[in-house]
């Protein structure tokens, strides 16, 4: 494709000479049209006849590859050109217009027009095709070309933002359309306007948005934006930047006023809201990101701290999570010891507001204590944060959120959030990280968190399934199925496969590896290739599609399984010494009533990481039974460690059950967050059915777990996962678990009085 | 007849370590005793670029031995990444050797143990120890990295001081996975029993342990030095690599402290050290500050070649190894006797044991430089002493016996494997 190229820089030739012709790399280029463009430049006034120049020349194919010096011809001989000798093409001749703009305003309009021209003559010579018919026919309908469209952007899925300058006043705009080579698109411009400071006029600067089909503008081939004025006359702003794959360009909005934020915001939602033809709430998730980046960059439309007489009336929002269609959650606090707030409203970016006192948990803020109260003089044990689970009717709401303070003096103040995330994992996250510090208790607050936290779960187990890959020819009818997931450190399918490989009896069995980071996806690819290529161990490769946690992982790996038993282990655990499973199923046959049979786990320096687990009540006023780990830390040899026993609880990093029962039992239960409490909960399941959970000491592995990092504000989610985990257990089970610790401490006591052998059946 | 494989972390030809030359050595003397003996050895850059599509290169026109292009292995775990064995299967399929003897697995990866076995049921597979690689992570020297004292033993808080950035869990992960795949040796070969005890300790069952002490190239005896009228047995001599863990810098240090009295000046060090532009520049620097402010009798020699051991070993009179490592079995001391050396060397590791104290050699205490200035000027000062030592060096292993304890060894393991066999097929 032939291309038209722009010469730009400054001569002092003089007007006088003519400009004959230009030769290029050397060669005389005799029949090239030039259309020399000359102008004044004010950085140019020392410079005796300095002057601006621009040569518009249609690309000759030799030049490709090179760097054209362009030496120009005059009646008084030859003058290399030595400025700007880089030729400017049509893609990238936009920012070169806006530079020299700056030199020259009005020689900028005529170089506008003078290149249109330019550009008419070349089609005469069919020497370019870079704009085509339909185009052309505007182009040449163009009355004027004045100011520039400096970007074009999808906003939201069928909102475009537009932002250009021009000397045209809005009021002489009749219609704006969008043309290309085979299409128009009248467009119905809201417009604001852009005050800035790198145009002619400050007040020429425009900011507009109009719905308008992506696929629709798609389709059209060289785009460009026309203005068909009041008087018949077209005016485009020079430009090719109908290209709306771009982003919002945030760097220009960061100098706009907070409230033209909003309102462009919440302008763009009326607008998007308006053009849906689809019922709303279908595919709220599925925006477009350029959506995504609208909200951030308008995020500073409204802040999200107050601070009003003088610090003596504070709010933050510091969280507002949509958990469902119709439930919002949102955290904060509010200082305000003179009790002026009458009343606090939620009000979505469409304009709906819920009244939400009675909603409200309040909750102790230390932070806020020490650094607002007491810097205020105020020492006292008011609990200034809040948490809420808003019921909502179908809004706005996940485009961010107001909350609306009305004081009683009649003034009203909003502070506000505009993000939120769909994806189930980090809002759960970002909700327990919302929690306040533990002994703190209130049973309402946990009630709470219930319901957000238990509506956004997504069945995560149905949901995040995505392939399995053989490796190998695994089993068929294995007696025994090893499901292990597989969470980040992928390495350790290579220690444990290393391992397998070199212990007879593990011959026969199904080997599964759930893959539940799946970021790692080609990564674990590759290693599972290189794994079973060195190895030769069969087994099954289960991909997710989003990361799911213990229980819904270890529930789709066991979903995929083949074996009459399933063996769950965890990945960081590592047989001691071969014959291991041998050992564990000759358990599960020969104990009667055992339902789960797990083994000895050693830390890496050989204390005891497990030997079975029991429950113990809390002192704290919420009185929650905790999860006890017996002898954990003492040497593997602790002799009470090493008898076989029937135990409360089995830890699932290593544990054997039948298949069957498992099915029958319903599998790990998803509504525990973060893996923690799933195995306890089963021993428990079990436990109502009359079956034990058995320890076998014989059974020893490693279990190369790292030591638990300092609580920060990061991990603080984490601890909060546990403390609702082991709520959940005490709420769901606190009877049956009463029971099974009066048993463990009866046969405990018989056993010291040596009334005969303990009972092995819990 | 039967069919060996050597195999090797490097080739002499590139590589002249002492691992690489004993392995090379023994390949020779097999073949040239008529058994089918193979020499596979890793090699990588600067000596080598791969062909496209396979690890392997030919060895210039000899049939019997192959280079195997290997880089980047994980140091850590000694793990190799070689995504397909495939190539490598062939191999050892189509050369079908009844033992495959391992020099190293170093720049190779534990993961070939278990190729071989998989593709060698039968196999009796052998591996030589050199240094404690397989236990320690500090390039196998056990000197502590924060003090440089040697190791106390093996765990994994104690590796964890040395290489914080490693945790604990890591390192018994590393021990494991070195273990389940030494599984498929049938036995180690150790040329120390230092070294084995090491090993035991670690884990490895004292039966799994064989110790051939390394095999020599016997060289004429270079007779004693010509001594003057009023001279003593005062030249001594450091023959070996420069590194941080040879010691080198104790003894310079104790030459610094004798050059202040009158009778230690009469005591002279030749340094014949080699591979000192390989070491980190720190220690350069070290080596050559120590040197400047040594105001002692110290000649610094270029490196050697084994040919010329005879001829230097002329005007020294005392060798010297001042390793502050364990060493394994060190090349020094065997040439030193084979010349009628006597050593003083490190109280410490294979160094203690190979020497006797006050039988073939002298201890000093190891590290100390203080130490080692006693013990030199008591040598250079005891001329019977001198003359009992030397007259006390015991002989050295040969090859040729290195090579009769080795098909020993072999045959005794492919016994046993058949025995194993047939006790299962019967």
């Amino acid at each position: 494709m032939e291309r038209l190229y722009v010469f730009e820089g400054w001569t002092n030739i003089g007007a006088a000479a003519q400009i004959h012709g230009i030769s290029v790399n050397r060669q005389q280029c005799p029949g090239l049209p030039i259309a020399p463009f000359r102008y004044e430049r004010g950085d140019l006034k020392d410079i005796e006849n300095g002057e601006g120049l621009v040569l518009i020349v249609k690309a000759v194919p030799e030049w490709s590859g090179s760097e054209p010096e362009v030496l120009l011809q005059t009646g008084e001989g030859e003058f290399r050109w030595p400025w700007s000798c880089e030729p400017a093409m049509h893609e990238n001749i936009q920012p070169r217009l806006r530079a020299w703009c700056e030199w020259n305003p009005d020689a900028n309009r005529r170089l506008y027009q003078h290149l249109f021209e330019a550009v008419a003559s070349a089609e005469q010579l069919k020497a370019d095709v870079l704009f085509e018919a339909n185009r052309m026919l505007w182009w040449k309908s163009v009355t004027r070309i004045e100011g520039c469209l400096d970007s074009c952007c999808w906003v939201a899925s069928r909102v475009l933002l537009l932002r250009w300058w021009s000397p045209v006043p809005l009021s002489r705009i009749r219609q704006a359309v969008i043309t290309g080579n085979n299409d128009t698109i009248p467009l119905s411009l809201h417009t604001t306007i852009d005050i800035r400071s790198d145009i002619p006029d400050p007040s020429w600067g425009h900011v507009g948005i109009a719905s308008a089909d992506q696929s629709r503008l798609a389709a059209l081939h060289e785009p460009v934006l026309l203005f068909l004025l009041d008087d018949g006359s077209v005016s485009a702003p020079a430009g090719n930047a109908i290209r709306p794959r771009g982003t919002l360009d945030a760097a220009h909005f960061r100098h706009w006023h907070t409230e033209a934020k909003r309102e462009l915001l919440e302008a763009i939602f009326r607008l998007e809201k308006a053009s849906q033809d689809t019922p709303a709430g279908s595919d709220m998730a599925s925006l477009p990101v350029p959506a995504e980046s609208a909200v951030e960059v308008l995020d500073e439309a409204c802040p999200n701290h107050l601070s009003r007489f003088d610090g003596a009336l504070q709010m933050v929002l510091d969280h507002f999570q949509v958990v469902r269609s119709d439930l919002v959650f949102l955290a904060g606090w509010l200082f305000d010891p003179k009790n002026s707030v009458a009343s606090l409203a939620l009000r979505g970016v469409d304009g709906r507001s819920i009244e939400i006192d009675p909603l409200l948990i309040r909750i102790p803020r230390p932070d806020v204590t020490e650094n607002v109260a007491v810097p205020h003089g105020i020492h006292s044990s008011e609990r200034y944060g809040f948490l809420a689970a808003v019921p909502t009717e179908y809004g706005y709401w996940d485009r961010g959120a107001r909350l609306a303070a009305r004081l009683r003096s009649g003034e009203s103040y909003e502070i506000g959030r505009n993000r939120t995330t769909w994806d189930a994992l980090e809002t759960r996250r970002a909700l327990l990280a919302c929690m306040p510090e533990q002994p703190y208790f209130d049973q309402r607050l946990m009630k709470l968190m219930q319901r957000a936290l238990s509506d956004c779960r997504d069945d995560a187990s149905r949901r995040a399934f995505a392939r399995v890959i053989e490796y190998g020819e695994t089993p068929r009818r294995p007696a025994t199925s090893i499901i292990v997931t597989l969470h980040r450190r992928i390495d350790f399918l290579r220690h444990q496969m290393a391992h397998f490989v070199g212990d007879t009896t593990l011959a026969g069995s199904e080997f599964v590896y759930v893959l539940d980071s799946p970021e790692m996806e080609r990564e674990f690819a590759a290693l599972a290739m290189q794994v079973f290529d060195t190895y030769r161990v069969p087994f099954r490769g289960v991909f997710l599609r989003k990361n799911s946690g213990f229980g819904p992982a270890n529930n789709i790996g066991a979903g995929l399984a083949h074996g009459r038993n399933l063996l769950f282990m965890n990945s960081d655990v590592f047989p001691c010494r071969p014959g291991w499973l041998p050992a564990m199923t000759a358990a599960q046959r020969s104990v009667p009533h055992v339902g789960l049979v797990g083994g000895k786990l050693l830390y890496e320096d050989g204390s005891l990481q497990h030997a079975g687990m029991y429950f113990s009540r809390s002192s704290n006023p919420d009185g929650l039974w905790w999860n006890w780990h017996y002898y954990k830390g003492l040497p593997s040899v602790f002799e009470p460690a090493n008898q076989a026993r029937a135990v409360p609880a089995i830890t699932g990093a290593l544990v054997l059950i039948d298949r069957a029962l498992f099915e029958d039992l319903g599998g790990w239960d998803e509504s525990y967050l973060e893996g923690d409490f799933e195995d306890s909960d089963l021993s428990i399941r079990l436990y109502q059915r009359g079956l034990c959970s058995w320890y076998q000491p014989s059974v020893e592995l490693w279990h190369l777990e790292r030591q638990s990092q300092a609580p920060t504000f990061e991990n603080a989610w984490r601890r909060n996962a546990t403390y609702y985990n082991c709520w959940v257990q005490t709420e769901r089970w606190s009877g049956v678990i009463e029971e099974i610790m009066r048993r463990v401490h009866g046969s405990e006591e018989a056993e010291h009085q040596g009334r005969g052998a303990a009972s092995t059946h819990l | 007849m039967m069919k060996i494989l050597f195999i090797s972390h490097g080739h002499p030809a590139f590589v002249p370590g002492g691992g690489e030359i004993a392995a090379y050595e023994l390949f020779q003397g097999f073949q040239s005793a008529g058994e089918d003996t193979h020499f596979l050895a890793r090699t990588g850059p600067p000596h080598h670029r791969p062909h496209g599509g396979t690890p392997f290169l030919a060895c210039g026109n000899n049939s019997r031995e192959y280079f195997f292009y290997s880089r980047d292995i994980d140091h850590f775990l000694q793990s190799s990444r070689v995504t397909d064995w495939g190539l490598l299967r062939e191999f050892l399929e189509s050369v079908r050797p009844d033992v495959v003897h391992f020099q190293h697995t170093a720049h190779l990866g534990m993961e070939w143990l278990e190729i071989c076995r998989q593709c060698l049921p039968n196999a009796a597979i052998i591996y030589t120890l050199h240094e404690y690689l397989p236990i320690c992570n500090h390039a196998g020297q056990m000197i502590r990295t924060y003090d440089r004292q040697v190791c106390e033993g093996w765990s994994p808080a104690n590796c964890h001081l040395c290489f914080p950035e490693h945790t604990p869990q890591d390192f018994r992960l590393r021990e494991l996975f070195i273990k389940t795949h030494f599984r498929n040796v049938d036995t180690f070969v150790s040329p120390s029993r230092f070294l084995m005890n090491r090993y035991v300790e670690w884990g490895i069952p004292e039966s799994a342990l064989h110790f051939i002490e390394n095999g020599r190239k016997i060289q004429p005896e270079a007779p004693p030095r010509l001594l003057p009228p009023d001279e003593g047995r005062a030249n001594f001599g450091y023959l070996g690599q420069l590194n941080p863990f040879k010691g080198v810098l104790v003894l310079i240090e104790a030459m610094r402290l004798l050059a202040r009295s009158s009778e230690g000046r009469r005591i002279r060090l030749f340094i014949h050290g080699s591979n000192l532009e390989t070491q980190p520049p720190e220690f350069q620097e070290q080596y050559a500050a120590a040197l400047e402010a040594c105001e002692g009798n110290v000649t610094v020699r270029p490196a050697y070649t084994i040919d010329e051991m005879p001829h230097l070993m002329q005007q020294i009179d005392w060798v010297v190894a001042p390793s502050i490592w364990y060493e394994n079995a060190p090349l020094v001391v065997q040439e030193a006797y084979m010349h009628k050396r006597p050593v003083i060397s490190s109280d410490i590791g294979g160094m203690a044991e190979k020497v006797v104290d006050g039988v073939t050699g002298l201890h000093f205490r190891s590290g100390s430089s203080e130490d080692l200035a006693r013990v030199l000027l008591h040598a250079a000062g005891s001329p019977q002493l001198w003359e009992s030592l030397r007259a006390a060096a015991p002989p050295v292993f040969s090859i040729e016996q290195s090579m009769t304890a080795h098909r020993e060894l072999y045959e005794q393991i492919l016994r046993r494997r058949l025995e194993g066999v047939l006790a299962v097929s019967g």
